[in-house]
């Protein structure tokens, strides 16, 4: 019988049994009577229908939540579902791993999650067609006992498929995958998912559970998922600690064997500890899925050995859906709103930079994706009065070019009116942190020039340290009283400012984070210091220091896909007399 | 190289990260954070203690998170922030804005 059991903050562990049709609320006549302010008086329902249990909010003041998304209408239940009655108010489990799952025609096993699942599941189901036959004839008590088995797994796979169908990306999918393990073998104590990296090679560990307790501390030895990825087959590994090839059994695509055998129960008792199995697609190695056991709970057998290798399979297709179906979705928004995005965020950029008697600009801009959240800008405060900016806008795509937009024109509103960095930045942020309450923040360095003083004024919000090349030497913009947070983070920002004097020959760089955080092949940062090093060993003016840059990038990044955008902006004071020569280009 | 995990502790949610919280790394648990932020006007410790580097998406992610829950009536926390990540966030000045503490259980006192 289905039931919910709850999980506080009253009645913890208290469990209810799902009858035809079930009210929660606070009313004593409610079946499940929750003693809890934030439910209503009549909250909710949970009924039975031909397919399953659905919850549905009879209107409740505080709504109803289901894995913590508020119950629109009535939603089916899920075993392990945590339903809540108002935010922070009562939380119950769905217990529903008596649920019968549809047994009646095993022959014909309706086809939902794609053909590499539901083979093993056809596999199942035909083998038990055959032991109940022979059962029929004999009374045989050992293939009574494998029909058992075989049901326990056949049951465990019809859950498996609605496991992994309702899952949207891949780490939820793995956590529901990782859940049902737990389930699934009552004698284990940790499961986890591992994923690698296709291009690294290194893996990691999205998703780890213990039965009992927090699951930090999981640890699967690389020598299993090595293992099992080089085998391509799921494993069986005797010794509880590691994996000698003499203490394990490996055995090759399990399901077939079995069935090769006809009707003989697996032989040789061979028993483990540990298992793992490949989340393999087409020879596309995504990860593995690894349970252990608890000596004290009991042991994995080959039987559990197939089960979990015909879950992981299921799982891997569900993987391999859910990347395809994000490809989709990613791809159709990149032609439909990205181009649009694009052509908002180029007309804010500046087309070209300003003319100035005496001082080179050269600009790099690189989004990495088609829109980018890097900008920079030229502002003439007054004749001989030139402010400059870079920054990085934290949203992507759409969003992050609307906000994008929103940061310049907030800028070059309140540039004009006060020339201090520290007061410009101070009026942005106010502004910002208004506006955006979607998360979004920007940092930025701000520079005021004094073409007739040859000094900078400057502040920065959380950006990337400006760099001077003086001579051979590099000196970076760094004073701590200049520095600040990101914008739009929160309305109560402190900020200073500094001021350097600028000495003819002086090389001014200003950079987005996508070029110190570029990685190399091996995962490497790029980093301030090459950066600063490559500076320092060229003489070159703008440009030519641009494109020092870059190569040096270039030559450290190889091949590997730049992740995020790339600004570079390169400000040469040649020496002698400066001046503004033309006017700013937007205006 | 990243792990998350979530528990509930009277009435806030402890949200634990171990390992590298990087470009690489944050896509990955950014499902996990958004049905936290969807979740509304709750009370988050993020437990760094075991966070060993940070880079600009990692801090992108815990501002977020802030901002995020911040705007419906949540309130975030961030305890154990040391070693590299904690360099970032007084570079970056965020111990202006987020509520720091030394250890999680220091920052669920009167939470």
């Amino acid at each position: 019988m289905a039931r919910i059991v709850s999980l506080g903050p009253v009645d913890a562990g208290k469990a209810w049994r799902l009858e035809a049709e079930c009210l929660l609320g606070r009313r004593l006549d409610c079946h499940v009577c929750v003693h809890d302010q934030r439910a209503s008086r009549r909250h909710a329902r949970v009924r039975r229908e031909a397919d399953g249990l659905y919850l549905e909010d009879l209107g409740s003041s505080n709504g109803t939540f289901i894995n913590g998304k508020r119950v629109e209408g009535a939603q089916r239940l899920r075993h392990g579902d945590e339903l809540e009655l108002g935010v922070g108010g009562a939380r119950f489990r769905a217990d529903l791993s008596d649920e019968a799952a549809p047994m009646t025609d095993r022959g014909s096993v309706t086809v939902t999650a794609g053909a590499e699942a539901t083979t093993a599941m056809i596999e199942v189901a035909n083998l038990a067609k055959v032991l109940e036959k022979r059962r029929g004839s004999t009374g045989d008590l050992e293939a009574e006992r494998e029909i058992e088995r075989l049901q326990r797994k056949l049951q465990a796979m019809y859950r498996s498929a609605d496991t992994v169908a309702g899952a949207q990306d891949p780490t939820g999918l793995l956590e529901r995958v990782v859940a049902l393990v737990l389930e699934v073998f009552p004698q284990a104590s940790t499961a986890a998912a591992v994923l690698v990296d296709p291009r690294t090679h290194e893996f990691r560990t999205p998703c780890a559970r213990r039965r009992r307790g927090a699951a930090a501390g999981v640890q699967i030895p690389q020598a299993v998922v090595d293992r099992v990825l080089r085998q391509g087959h799921s494993v069986l590994l005797r010794a509880p600690g590691e994996g000698s090839p003499t203490d394990t059994m490996v055995i090759k695509n399990p399901l077939v064997r079995v069935l090769g055998d006809g009707v003989d129960p697996p032989e040789g008792g061979a028993v483990g500890w540990r298992m793992g199995a490949p989340l393999t697609f087409r020879s596309e190695h995504h990860g593995i899925l690894h349970v252990e056991a608890e000596a004290a709970l009991g042991y994995f057998t080959q039987d559990d050995l197939d089960l979990l290798g015909g879950l992981a399979t299921q799982a891997s297709l569900a993987l391999h859906l859910i990347q395809l179906h994000q490809g989709l979705l990613a791809r159709e928004r990149i032609d439909h709103d990205l181009r649009l995005a694009r052509q908002i965020q180029r007309s804010l950029l500046p087309r070209e930079p300003p003319r100035v008697t005496g001082v080179d600009f050269a600009v790099h801009y690189e989004p990495a994706f088609q829109v980018g959240g890097d900008f920079y800008d030229f502002l003439w405060l007054d004749p001989l009065k030139l402010a400059l900016c870079v920054g990085d806008v934290s949203g992507k795509a759409i969003s992050g070019a609307l906000f994008m937009a929103r940061v310049t024109s907030e800028v070059r509103a309140v540039a004009p009116l006060d020339g201090a960095p520290r007061r410009v930045l101070g009026r942005v942020n106010r502004v910002l942190a208004e506006v955006s309450e979607d998360g979004m923040f920007v940092t930025m360095v701000y520079l005021a020039l004094d073409l007739t003083s040859q000094t900078l004024r400057y502040a920065n919000a959380g950006h990337t340290t400006p760099l001077i090349r003086r001579g051979g030497r590099v000196l970076p913009l760094e004073a701590s009283e200049a520095r600040a947070m990101p914008l739009a983070v929160t309305p109560r920002m402190e900020v200073g400012e500094a001021t350097v004097a600028l000495e003819p020959g002086d090389l001014l760089l200003l950079y987005t984070d996508g070029i110190i955080e570029a990685r190399s092949r091996s995962g490497e940062f790029y980093g301030q210091a090459r950066l600063e090093a490559v500076l320092a060993a060229t003489a070159a003016g703008a440009r030519g220091t641009l494109e020092a840059v870059l190569a040096d990038l270039d030559r450290f990044v190889e091949d590997a896909p730049q992740a995020d955008d790339q600004t570079v902006v390169c400000v040469h004071f040649t020496g002698g007399a400066v001046g503004r020569t033309s006017l700013a280009p937007e205006e | 190289m990243l792990t998350h995990e979530t528990t509930e502790k009277g009435n806030a949610t402890i949200l634990r990260f171990s390992g590298s919280l990087d470009a690489l790394t944050v896509p990955e648990v950014r499902p996990a954070v958004d049905r936290l932020i969807e979740r509304g006007g709750i009370k988050v410790v993020v437990d760094m203690s075991a966070v060993t580097t940070i880079d600009s998406s990692g801090v992108a992610l815990i501002i977020s998170l802030f901002k995020r829950l911040g705007a419906q009536k949540g309130v975030v926390r961030v305890a154990g922030v040391a070693g590299q990540p904690k360099e970032i966030f007084y570079f970056l000045r965020l111990e202006q804005a987020l509520a720091l503490f030394p250890s999680v259980d220091e920052a669920l006192k009167g939470f």
